[in-house]
This record gives C-alpha cells, structure tokens and sequence, in this order.
C-alpha cells in the first residue's frame, strides 16, 4: 500500500478545472516531482494535499486515512517555497524553532534538534543571526531546515530554488536531494525546472492543464515521452512525424526528409506517429569528407542555417529538405573548430541507436 | 461566528456614525421648504451672502494652495537633493505643522503676529511706537498665512518623496541626449514632479477649503468660510436646515476634490522610475549650495515660528512670575460659572483621546482586513474608497450630523462623552487604516500558510505571524489617531457638555473671556497640547525611519 494514494482529485476556479481528475500514488521515502510548465495546476495540487485549498472532488489517503477531514495544522507536512517565506520578525532559530514550539516540546529538546538541524544543512552557528541577512541560498537552507524541523511525514517542496541562480540551484538541488533521502521523509517536489525534476525526482508525474501527462522515473520519462507535449518538455528537439514502416527485413520510418531506417535492437511501437532523435545521434560531414561515410544508410544532403555555441558544444541548425534539424558538434582540447558554416552544403549521418519512436 | 460579527462591527459603525447622520443632513436640508425639494439649494445658491461665503472659501483655499506651493517647492527641492546633517531632525520638524491641533497653531499665530503678540510687543519696544506695527487680526493675510504653515509640510513631503526617488539617470540620459540644463529640468524633471505637484496642490486646496478652527480663531465672522457658517447657522442662530443645506454644498464639493485627487494617484502612481534614494542624493559642493541650504534652514525655522513663539511666551510667564503658572493653573479654584477645571480638562481629553485610539484601532485593523482578503480587486477598490469617505466629511458636518440624527431617547447621544469618542473615533480610523492596509498587504501569504503547516491554528496565525508584523504600523496609527482626538476641535465644540470640554474647546473658551488670566490660561493648555502631539510624533518619526507606514 502506496504512503500517499490521490484518486480522481478535481478542482476549479471559475470553471476552470485547474486540476483535472489526477490520481498518482507516492511510496514511502519517495521524491516525487510534479513537473510542468507555469499553469499546469502542480501547484494547485500541492496546495490541494497540503489542505491550503479545498478540492471539489476525488481522495486524498495518506496512510490509509482520508484527508478531506484533517485542517492543514493537523497533518504534520512540511512545506517549503519558492519566494523568501522565513518570518521575517524571528531569527534563525526561531524560525526553525517555530513548528516545534508548536507542539509544546520542551525548551531543551528544541535547542538540540535545531542545532543538530542547523549542522546539517551546513549553517552551524547561524542560530542567532537575523534571516533578512541571509543570502538568497542561506535563507532556503533555513527554509529547508524549519520545513523539517517538526519531523514531518510529508515534506512537500514548492519551486524551493526558482528565486536562485543557476549555479547555485544546481548545488542546492543536490544538497536537498541528499538531506531529504538522509532522513527518508517522503517528498513533493514541483518544478517547472526538467533538469530540476531529473535531478531530485525517484519519480516524475509531468502535468499539463491541470493533467497527468506521464509518470514514471526520471529515464523513462526522458527517455520515453508519451507524447509530442512530454518529448518537447523534455527538452528534446528533433521531434518529427511521419509513419512507421515494417518489412521483413526492417522497421523504416517515412518523413518529410526522406526514409529513416530504424535499429532493430529497439522496440517500436507500431502506430508510432513520432520520433525524436537526439542529437548525439547526428553527425555533420563537410562536401570533401564523404570519403569518410562508410555507408549510406541513412545519409541525407543538407543545409547549414543556423550555428552557436551553447554549454560545451556547437549547435547547429540543419535543413534536410523541409525538416529542420539540430545537431551538435563538441570540440576537442586541441583546438578543434567545426569546418562548416552557415549557409554551406554537408551532409548528414544519423545513428539509428538514438531514435525513439512514440 | 466569530468572523461575520467582526466584519459587521466596522460595518454597522459605519452605517450608524457616518451614513445615517449624512442621510439626517439631507432630509434636513430638504425639510427647510415645503415646496419643492430642490428649492433650500436655490435658496442658498442665490443669496448674495452665502454666493459670497462660498466664493470667499473658495477663493481663501486657491491663494491658500499658491502661498503652500511657493513656500514648500524649494525645501522639496532641498530635501530631494541635499545630504546635510540634522536633515532628517528638519523633516521631522517639516511634519510637525501638519499634525498640529488647528487651535494650537491658531494660538501660535496669536502668539507671535497679534496686536499684542510678540513681534508687536518686539517691535514697539524697538522703534517707540504707540500702536502695533502689523496690523494682521481678523484678517485675510492672517488666515493665508496659517493655512502656509499648514499646507507647505504637505507639498515638502509629497513633493520630495517623488523627487527624492527619480532616477539620476534619467535626468543624466537627457544631458547626454544634448539637452540643458533648464531643458532637462522642464522636459524631464518637472513632467514626472508634475502628478506630485498638482496633488499635493489639490490636498493643500482641500484642507484650506474646509479649514475651520484656524479661521473661527484668527479670522472672525467676517471672513467666514462655508466650514464657519456651518457652524453660525447651527449653534448661533439655531437654523439647522440651513446649515444641513451648507452642509451638502460643502461636501459635494469636498468629494469632487476627493474624486479628482484619487484619480490623479492612480493614473500616475505607477510610471516614475523609482530608484533608492542612497542613489540620488548629491552631496553640498559648492559654497553656493551650502548657502542655499542655510536659508532653507532659516526659512524652516521662521515656518515653524509661531510654535516657538507659543512655546517662548509661555515659558516667559514662568520666568515672569513669582508663582508658576503651570502650577497656578492647576491650582486655580475660582468659583466663576465660565470657569473651566483645566485639570479636568486635560484628563478628559486624554480619556477621549485613549478611547479614539482604542476604537480606531480595532475598526482601522478589522477594516484593513475587510479590504486585504477579498480577492475580486474591484470590489476592493469600492470597499476601500468607501471606508474613506469620512475623510472627505468635516468634523462640523459630522458635528450636526450627530445632533440631528441621535436626538430621541433612548439613543439621545447629544452631550454624552461616547459620542465624541465616536466622532473622534470616525476621524481617525482612515488614519490607522492608510498605516495598517498597506502593511497587511505586504505580508507575504506563504508566511501564514507555512505556519498553519507547521501547526498554527488561523488564530495562532494572526498572533504569531500577522500581529508582530503589522504592530509598527499599529503603533503609528494609534499615534495619528490619539493626535488627531485630542487635537480635535470642530465635532468637539458642538458636541461637548460643558464637564466633558476638551483642552482644544478650552483654549477656545479660554480666549472668548476677557483678561490676561484666561489668555495664559489658553497658553499654557497649548503649550500643553503642543507637547503631547510632539511627544507623539517623534516616536512615529524613528519608526518612519525604518520604512514602515508612510504618510
């Protein structure tokens, strides 16, 4: 039996449904992302299990009991924000002190719990300093820490990091990651981040107008999207349509580009109306390379539109026919640097390996 | 349960104080002619003498706002672009006039501009003369002069903070751009001072238009203004209908200010580019400027003079005296009938000024709270703007508001002590509303939800989270409302019994009785008030300063 069990979970605001009858599960010691973008009712839906909002219908069982009844003070979850929600009239320590004084405990056993708390999230010594003069990173930390403090049976997680910067994010997503499997407390995580979601999540439930779009790991809802919505949330780019074809030799998928064969060590659904291929799938030859090409499977003459360097690669932007592509080219320490330009004529070889269909 | 009664609270004072003893003045004013409704307007409006009090309160208030504009434009100026030291000690001081009872600063002028005041005294002295010099009682120059005092803090303080906060850069971009000095100073500057200029104009209009103890002390009958012969028609010669029907005029006109200075807020309150004000300030470079703000100096302490003077001539009847005076007027047991117990005067103002604070500071938070939670932004706006309209209504309207609508037993409130506290209690709760509204508003919504998760019932919520944030701004609200009761003059004097007279209605008997005693008399219960409303203010200026509740 699932920690946390949602069925058909329903609400709107002004006949909107802004949660559409959503039901996922969640294990115990489990992270769950609700990913999607801004809109897409995750939020709504924490709010809704946290009993911040009344849902007009569905259940909410967390460990067999049904939520509907419990007022939000009552049900020991931790929640933590996007926007800088430390009381801004306490201190550290009585910010994290906050829930425990809720529940009568006594004056030493606070003091000992926050420090330990404080040495966990790597801010030993802060107990008496004023939370307006923290650091953005800090006061998340503090956020974290208040959030748990309680022992909370359910922490759930609202864009905790989307006021930071992007370096920062990164090493926080890790540092939350680990100090919430350390203490095993089951989690919600929303985010609009996919990298955010890949990271931290055991499991992704990706959500669109107020919809489940798919759940799974972080793999297999990257690796395998549903659906032209999941791929290109995902961040893949090369989606492209046509129609799966199969003879007794091979699995070929026709499009606008041309005849793409397909590797026989995949799994293809075969209604499939989509694949994406990733991008390290495709390579680029220049004119006088062909010599180079062992074969010709699936080689097509293309056009080079559009170059940048992004991360640690080059991109560039291909038209093979009407289909525009993107492939990219990572240079070596030794100076290398993409022979091709803008607006020159190449080729280009994709690898079967990296297709997948949907 | 617990939530309707409170929301209703405000809602049923509002109804039973402000709109039931408004509606009384319209019937009333109808109820002058058995003819046609419309006919006591027609009656008014085509009597010479009361076209020419409009015209003269409309005329008073339009010279009242130029002398304002002229007086507060350069210390804005200063104070936008200035850093010196003692600068802030000289804001605070630009704000104390503003808070000032009127009859304080009535007494102030008397003090230092009147046939036997200071500068007269001084004067005569000085050059042997027989009769005073400056002959300015009962007079126009007089009331503009007062209504100078009072209005400038409003430009200095409206004006300043808009001119303190326009980027520097802008105003660089346009000397870039090729433009001079006096160019950049009309093309960019004045058009984004413009919106600041004209309400704080509109404000100091407003407030000389429904000026009334400055007036009825400085002025006399023969420059009443609508707000006086309000007051005439209504305890003078008992005309009450009349005085209902004046009463309308003045607020149809009050209102139209209203109207025209909230629509002036939004439509500009949202395109200057504001910039910390770290940012802006130039530092005093040349000898120039350092002479410049030597004489905004000097011309803030001649502004401010008439309370020195108050505060010097009171003290010279100490020195004077083989007796104190403060003590003789806490000693003095004539057995007069106009005699008045100033000790019991100052307690009873100081017991309507705690029940004001108390009263308007729970309507002022339950209001607030009334217009923070809505969701839907128009019906705000509406319930907003309607708790405010006893900001519009002079306390001489509200006066006879109350006279005429709480007249049977068993609610026979005329004379009562709750009534004024009611009165006082109406003027001041949009004060602590405008200090606690917009605090409520920046507490961030996450706060309460957080500590309701980490187990806060919505009780706890409000003591633990809400109650600590909002308490600065509590605290100067309360401060504004204890002011303005204790300062409060128009409602009180036609409101008070002669055992509940309040120190500002004391001073004023004071002064309608002949002999020096009762002129000292007056003098020291101003200085009295004086230092109360001081006392008040500087504690709001050091919480001022740590940004909360701006005015």
């Amino acid at each position: 039996m699932s920690q946390l069990t949602i069925t058909d979970l329903t609400k709107s605001f002004n006949e909107d449904n802004v949660v559409d009858s959503v039901s996922f599960s969640v294990e115990k010691g489990e992270i769950v992302c609700l990913l999607g973008p801004s809109g897409c009712g995750k939020t709504t839906l924490l709010r809704l299990i946290a009993g911040l909002e009344q849902f007009d219908s569905g259940k909410i069982i967390f460990e067999n009991n049904d939520l509907s009844k419990t007022p939000a003070s009552k049900r020991n979850f931790g929640l933590m924000f996007q926007n800088l929600s430390l009381f801004p009239h306490m201190n550290v320590f009585e910010n994290i002190a906050f829930g425990l004084k809720m529940k009568n405990l006594s004056t030493q056993h606070i003091d000992t719990q926050v420090s330990n708390l404080l040495a966990m999230v790597g801010l030993k010594g802060y107990s008496k300093r004023d939370v307006n003069e923290l650091s953005g990173g800090q006061q998340q930390r503090i956020a974290l820490a208040r959030a748990i403090a309680p022992s909370p049976t359910l922490l759930m997680l609202d864009e905790p990091l989307g006021s930071l910067d992007s370096n920062l994010r990164n090493s926080l997503q890790i540092q939350i990651r680990d100090i919430v499997k350390k203490i095993g407390v089951t989690s919600i995580y929303v985010t609009h981040d996919r990298n955010e979601a890949l990271t931290i999540a055991d499991k992704i439930v990706l959500m669109n107008n107020g919809k489940i779009i798919q759940i799974g790991t972080p793999n297999e809802v990257f690796q395998s999207p549903v659906n032209i919505f999941a791929a290109e949330f995902l961040g893949h780019q090369n989606i492209i349509s046509g129609q799966l074809q199969s003879d007794s030799n091979n699995i070929s998928f026709d499009s606008e580009f041309g005849k793409v064969i397909l590797s026989n060590k995949i799994t293809y659904d075969l209604a499939a109306s989509s694949i994406i291929i990733d991008t390290r799938g495709i390579s680029l030859f220049a004119k006088n390379e062909a010599d180079n090409i062992e074969s010709t499977d699936n080689l097509y003459e293309c056009k080079i539109i559009g170059k940048s360097f992004k991360e640690r690669a080059y991109e560039f932007k291909i038209q093979v026919n009407s289909q525009i592509l993107i492939a990219s080219f990572q240079p070596n320490y030794w100076g290398e640097t993409p022979v091709l330009d803008i607006g020159q004529k190449a080729y280009v070889k994709i690898n079967s390996e990296f297709i997948y269909g949907f | 349960m617990l939530r309707i009664s409170l929301t209703l609270l405000p809602l049923i004072f509002f109804i039973a104080f402000f709109a039931y003893p408004l509606f009384k003045i319209l019937i009333y004013s109808f109820a002058s002619s058995e003819d046609i409704a419309i006919y006591p307007f027609a009656e008014i409006l085509t009597d010479p003498y009361y076209l020419g009090r409009i015209w003269f309160t409309v005329w008073q208030a339009f010279l009242s706002m130029i002398l304002a504009l002229l007086a507060g434009l350069p210390i804005a100026y200063i104070f936008s672009k200035y850093e010196f030291t003692g600068k802030s000690f000289l804001q605070a001081l630009t704000t104390v006039p503003f808070v000032m009872p009127t009859i304080v600063v009535a007494m102030g002028f008397i003090t230092l501009f009147g046939n036997d005041g200071i500068l007269n005294t001084g004067l005569s002295k000085f050059l042997n003369l027989n009769e005073p010099l400056i002959k300015i009682n009962n007079s126009l120059t007089m009331i503009l002069i007062a209504h100078t005092f009072y209005n400038y803090s409003i430009i200095v303080r409206i004006v300043s903070s808009i001119w303190t906060n326009i980027d520097p850069e802008l105003e660089r971009a346009g000397s870039i751009l090729g433009a001079n000095k006096f160019q950049v100073f009309t093309k960019i500057t004045l058009p984004m001072l413009l919106p600041a200029i004209i309400s704080s104009a509109l404000l100091a209009f407003t407030f000389s238009f429904s000026s009334f103890g400055v007036i009825l002390v400085l002025a006399g009958p023969k420059f009443a203004t609508i707000e006086v012969s309000i007051y005439q028609l209504a305890v003078k010669l008992m005309d009450l209908p009349s005085a209902s029907t004046l009463c309308i005029i003045q607020i149809i006109f009050t209102y139209s200010f209203m109207i025209l200075y909230s629509n002036l807020q939004n439509r500009y309150s949202n395109w200057i580019n504001i910039r910390p004000s770290k940012n802006t300030y130039k530092p005093k470079k040349n000898k120039r400027d350092k002479i410049f703000i030597i004489l905004g100096v000097i011309y803030i302490l001649i502004l401010i003079s008439p309370l020195i003077a108050l505060i010097a001539r009171t003290l010279s009847f100490e020195i004077g005296n083989t007796q104190s005076h403060v003590s003789e007027l806490f000693s003095n047991q004539k057995g007069s009938y106009f005699y008045l117990n100033p000790i019991a005067t100052i307690i009873n103002s100081f017991k309507f000024a705690l029940g004001t604070l108390f009263i308007s500071i729970i309507l002022g938070t339950i209001s607030s709270y009334l217009v923070a939670n809505r969701t839907n932004r128009a019906k705000n706006h509406l319930i907003d703007a309607l708790l405010m309209l006893p900001l519009g209504v002079s306390s001489i309207a509200l006066g006879l508001g109350y006279i005429l609508a709480w007249n049977t037993p068993p609610f026979d409130l005329r004379g009562s002590w709750i009534i004024i506290i009611i009165a006082h209690s109406l003027i001041a709760y949009p004060f602590v509303m405008r200090s606690v509204l917009p605090a409520i508003q920046q507490i961030n919504p996450n706060l309460r939800e957080v500590a309701t998760l980490l187990g806060s019932s919505t009780k706890k919520v409000f003591y633990k989270i809400d109650l600590p944030l909002i308490t600065p701004s509590l605290i100067v609200g309360s401060t504004f409302a204890f002011a303005i009761s204790i300062g409060e003059f128009g409602a009180s004097l036609l409101l008070v019994k002669p055992e509940f007279t309040t120190m500002p209605v004391a001073i004023y008997r004071f002064l309608g009785l002949p002999g020096d005693e009762n002129l000292k008399n007056a003098l020291v219960m101003s200085s009295i008030l004086m230092c109360t409303v001081i006392i008040g203010f500087i504690c709001i200026e050091k919480l001022r300063y740590k940004n909360i509740g701006t005015f």
